[in-house]
């Protein structure tokens, strides 16, 4: 199946939409002349509701063209800020957005997509599986327990999924191409480059890192995941978990946990609260969990001591 | 006769070399990095040989104590770690004794009372003579291996029906376990995060028993029980396993006390798929159930080292090079191989020599090609061939006996 612009306007950051880039050779220059002004209205509107500035939305305003162009304006302006954790939210942003739109698309273009991001899949009738080399690559953010390999079943090497997983796994091959987008962009049209600067300073002044009331140092494992956070890594729910419990048990308030995490990518301010909460043992169970063991940290990878001379060990 | 200088061990690793080095293999050696340990210093790493018979050659002349070559392979495997270009890397497992409660180990568990020097070779809590602390070593007998043995087969299980590896090398360590190794250019790319998760898996880590996405998916409830989707045989990965070791446990008539027999009958049908897997249970059933399924869980997951899995640059122990804490060989197995094992018999390299040494520690008794030998106490001075003296002397049980050169 040929990718139309259509096709690209909805999935621009696919391996169809990088060569029809490549083709148009749209000079930036260009794009500041009036007839080509909704492409950066639109880029702006992108990377504002990336940024949490506006709120988000799919709807298109613009032509499939300008659509498809705005994505990688947005793209550039990020990319010119240099900033991690801006290009962090427009990874979690494109693939939400993603996966709002690949809403009942048939299978045959979900099939299409997951070759655009190289992708194991295979059909046979109605059974859709992936292998498991690419399942373990897209899920490794994911914390729900159903998607732990454990409680799927492997077979020779593949692994059964619906198409609404198919959906969500190739929303996060979005996240994971955008944020491995190494490429610098070193100039801008100054009006895109102010805008730029402008949403990038809102990023870092909201997320600004607040120092925890702690007592004394933190063990490594802790901190190198706090510092993760701080820097705007999505990372794991262990690792999550491993903090707040860590820092419930040093006497941090939920409030000042639930700040910590406003600098993760997927931050959500309703599910953070709770999560602590419920970790804390005020809401769901009202268990209130214990800081894991140093076997668990070491299990789960999250142990930076190689030579196990760590002064922590075995403290809680 | 003592040649000043060179140890017993030294001049058996050398006379192992010079005649055995052609045996010595590592496939795309020009792609690894080569590390050894040699007989007197430290480490080194980030060594290179462009082909095998200049590592032969190397080994002849050099004889290291330890030889690795690691699981990447690099553009340059000579450069500093950073700078070597990871091509990808062999998806290993390792699986130590050490990491397995063998039964048998409190009547292998050699100690000493750090107070009143007391001695003995069965595993004691504290000193009997004094009640003082003692100091313990480890060591190894068949039974121990077998055990490990038995793990390594699981992990091959899975590899094999869960991933679809079909290539994969065993080999005896060297010392008290097995290498595993998966070769194929699927998981060549694979990073130490996705490694992690397949380790995990294979120890059944994160693997959920009863939930709605359980081994044993629960439904729904109903008074007095739930409603429930059994695995089956039919199923795959861990929902299998569990499936045949609950039908097992029926077989052997361990299920269970307060299940009814046409609930077994319908059980025995669902597990096996000749029935359908959806069933209302008692809450009493269900929860034995449930805790045979666990007990399964744990015995089924394999005993494997996850930090070793994870590791993308790892160094592993070249195989038919000698174990610098042993002697044994690191024997290449067949998959049909490694159940039946004996290192005590097939690892050892005969040197038949006769070498005198001074036993340091007490000494279980253990053999070595179907001859027996110990117990020894500490001070005692025996008379051993080569290849028993060497495993006491590296085991740290004994030192050689040295003659005063006049």
């Amino acid at each position: 199946m040929a990718a139309n612009i259509e096709f690209l306007a909805k999935y621009p950051f696919t391996k169809s939409g990088v060569s029809f880039l490549r083709k148009l050779k749209v000079p930036l220059e260009e794009l500041l002349q009036p007839e080509r002004r909704a492409v950066l209205n639109a880029a702006v509107v992108r990377l504002e509701q990336a940024a949490g500035i506006k709120p988000r939305s799919v709807k298109r305003a613009v032509d499939y063209l300008s659509e498809f162009l705005s994505a990688y304006v947005a793209l550039w302006m990020v990319l010119y800020t240099k900033n991690r954790l801006l290009k962090e939210r427009l990874a979690d942003y494109e693939s939400w957005r993603f996966l709002a739109s690949s809403t009942g698309e048939p299978p045959d273009v979900l099939l299409q997509l997951a070759k655009e991001y190289d992708i194991r899949v295979a059909r046979e009738e109605d059974e859709l599986q992936m292998h498991f080399t690419s399942y373990l690559r897209l899920t490794r953010r994911f914390s729900a327990p159903e998607w732990r390999l454990g409680n799927r079943e492997p077979r020779k090497g593949w692994v059964r999924i619906s198409w609404r997983e198919l959906r969500r796994l190739l929303s996060e091959a979005v996240r994971l191409w955008i944020v491995s987008i190494e490429r610098e962009v070193e100039w801008l049209p100054e009006e895109l480059r102010v805008k730029a600067d402008k949403v990038k300073e809102h990023v870092e002044r909201t997320v600004k890192a607040k120092t925890l009331k702690t007592r004394g140092q933190l063990p490594p494992c802790v901190e190198e995941i706090k510092q993760a956070i701080l820097r705007g890594e999505a990372v794991s729910h262990q690792a999550r978990f491993t903090l707040t419990t860590y820092m419930l048990s040093r006497g941090a308030t939920v409030e000042e946990i639930v700040e910590l995490f406003t600098s993760v990518s997927d931050y959500n301010p309703s599910i953070t609260e709770y999560q602590v909460m419920h970790i804390a043992g005020l809401k769901g169970s009202r268990i209130r969990y214990r800081p894991p063991s140093c076997k668990k940290i070491k299990l789960w990878g999250l142990c930076p001591i190689k030579d196990g001379l760590c002064r922590f060990k075995g403290a809680q | 006769m003592q040649v000043q200088g060179r140890t017993v061990v030294q001049m058996m690793f050398t006379k192992y070399y010079e005649k055995f080095s052609r045996i010595i293999y590592v496939e795309r050696i020009d792609a690894r990095e080569i590390g050894i340990v040699p007989f007197s210093g430290s480490m080194s790493r980030h060594m290179w040989f462009k082909e095998i018979s200049s590592f032969r050659k190397f080994l002849r002349e050099e004889t290291p104590l330890h030889c690795y070559y690691s699981v990447a392979y690099y553009r340059d495997p000579s450069a500093r770690m950073g700078e070597k270009g990871w091509i990808g890397a062999d998806l290993v497992f390792d699986i130590d004794a050490d990491h397995i409660n063998a039964p048998c180990r409190p009547e292998h568990t050699p100690w000493r009372c750090k107070s009143c020097k007391e001695e003995g070779t069965k595993e004691v809590e504290a000193c009997p003579v004094c009640g003082g602390e003692v100091d313990s070593r480890k060591w190894f007998c068949s039974s121990c291996i077998k055990a490990a043995a038995k793990e390594a087969v699981k992990v091959i299980d899975v590899l094999r029906e869960d991933f679809g590896l079909d290539d994969i090398r065993v080999s005896f360590s060297g010392n008290r376990g097995f290498h595993i190794r998966a070769v194929s250019d699927e998981i060549l790319q694979l990073g130490g995060h996705e490694r992690r998760e397949i380790g995990a898996y294979v120890m059944g880590e994160g693997v959920e028993i009863f939930g709605k996405r359980g081994i044993i998916q629960h439904i729904r409830n109903v008074r007095g029980g739930a409603w429930v989707r059994m695995p089956t045989v039919r199923d795959g990965g861990w929902k299998r396993r569990i499936a045949e070791y609950l039908l097992r446990a029926i077989e052997e008539g361990e299920i269970f006390h307060g299940v009814g027999e046409e609930l077994k009958r319908n059980l025995k049908l669902a597990l096996s798929g000749e029935a359908k897997p959806h069933m209302l249970v008692g809450t009493k059933a269900l929860r034995r159930i449930i805790k045979l399924a666990e007990r399964g869980l744990a015995e089924l997951g394999g005993k494997i080292d996850i930090v070793v899995t994870e590791d993308i640059h790892r160094l592993i122990r070249v195989v038919n090079s000698l174990h610098g804490g042993t002697g044994f060989r690191v024997v290449p197995l067949l998959e049909a191989e490694v159940a039946s094992f004996d290192p005590f018999s097939q690892a050892v390299v005969p040197f038949n020599e006769a070498v005198r040494i001074v036993v340091q520690y007490p000494v279980p008794r253990f053999q070595l090609l179907k001859k027996s030998y110990g117990p020894y106490h500490s001070g005692e001075e025996v008379e051993l061939p080569t290849h028993a003296a060497v495993y006491l002397i590296l085991r740290g049980m004994a030192v050689e006996k040295r003659e005063s050169i006049e």
